[in-house]
C-alpha cells in the first residue's frame, strides 16, 4: 500500500508534499528549541538534554508505529 | 514581548517522529538535510564552472541521476519548507532575532563564526563520508533501525563527547 508515491501520488505533487513536510519538520525542530545552538552543545557538556529526549521520543515513537505498519504490509523497506 | 518557552521535549519528539512517519508512509523516505546542501552545490558548481561539471565523474553521475535538474529533488523541496517552517515558529514565539550564540568566555565573534564554518566544514565532508548527517543518517535511520543510521549516530554524537573537552572553552 505505501509509499502512497508509487501508487497514488504523482511524483510532481511528491515535491510539493516535501515542502509541507519540510515546514513541520522545521517548526517542530524550532519549537523544541534547536535554534538554540547553546542548547544544541549543552548535550555534550551536561548541561541541556533536550537534543537527546527529542531524539530519543521521536525515535520509539517513528520506529514503534512504522514496525506496526511494516507488519501489515502498509510499509515496504 | 516576552518570548514563549519552548515545547516540552518528548511531545516535540513525539510529533517529530509522526511527520517522520508521514514522509515514510507518503513518500517512502526519510527526512534529511546534507543531500539538500549537497544539491544546490552540484546546482552551483554546474552554473558557475560547466567545464569542470562536465569533466568531473561524480557531477556527470549526479547530474545524470537527477535528470540534469539537481534542485528538483525532494530534499531540496524539504529543507525549502524546514527554513520557512522554522521561520514561522520562530514568528509566533517571538523569537525572531538575528543572534550570534557563544559561550561566556568568548570574547568576540571571530572566533566564534570561524568556529561554525570550520565545524560545518568537517561536517559536511563527515556526512558524505558516512551517507548522511544527523537528520538523514542518525534520526531517520535510527527510526527504520537501519545499521548504517545506528552506526552514523553513535559516531556523530560519540565523535561529539570525545572531542567536547578539547573545544569547551568555546562553550563553557
Amino acid at each position: 500500500m505505501a509509499p502512497l508515491v508509487n501508487e497514488f501520488i504523482p511524483a510532481q505533487i511528491d515535491l510539493i508534499f516535501a515542502f509541507f513536510i519540510g515546514i513541520f519538520f522545521g517548526y517542530i525542530l524550532e519549537q523544541a528549541g534547536f535554534s538554540s545552538s547553546r542548547k544544541l552543545v549543552g548535550l555534550f557538556y551536561g548541561y541541556d538534554f533536550t537534543v537527546l529526549r527529542v531524539f530519543f521520543y521521536s525515535r520509539i515513537n517513528c520506529n514503534g508505529r512504522s514496525n506496526y505498519f511494516n507488519s501489515f504490509w502498509f510499509v515496504k523497506y | 514581548m516576552e518570548q514563549n518557552k519552548y515545547l516540552n521535549p518528548y511531545i516535540a519528539g513525539v510529533l517529530l517522529g509522526l511527520v517522520l512517519l508521514l514522509a515514510i508512509f507518503v513518500s517512502g523516505r526519510g527526512l534529511g538535510a546534507s543531500g539538500a546542501i549537497k544539491s544546490v552545490t552540484v546546482y552551483g558548481v554546474e552554473k558557475i564552472a560547466p567545464s569542470h561539471a562536465e569533466n568531473t565523474k561524480f557531477y556527470q553521475k549526479y547530474l545524470e541521476e537527477h535528470n540534469n535538474s539537481p534542485l528538483k529533488n525532494w530534499l531540496v523541496f524539504e529543507v525549502a519548507g524546514v527554513i520557512i517552517g522554522a521561520f514561522i515558529s520562530g514568528l509566533t514565539a517571538n523569537r525572531l532575532a538575528l543572534k550570534l550564540e557563544k559561550g561566556p568566555n568568548v570574547k568576540t565573534n571571530g572566533i566564534r563564526i570561524l568556529g561554525a564554518i570550520v565545524g560545518g566544514f568537517l561536517f559536511g565532508v563527515g556526512s558524505q563520508l558516512g551517507r548522511g548527517c544527523t537528520s538523514g543518517a542518525a534520526l531517520s535511520g535510527l527510526a527504520v533501525l537501519s545499521t548504517g543510521g545506528i552506526l552514523t549516530m553513535f559516531a556523530i554524537f560519540g565523535g561529539a563527547y570525545a572531542f567536547a573537552y578539547f573545544f569547551r572553552k568555546l562553550w563553557l
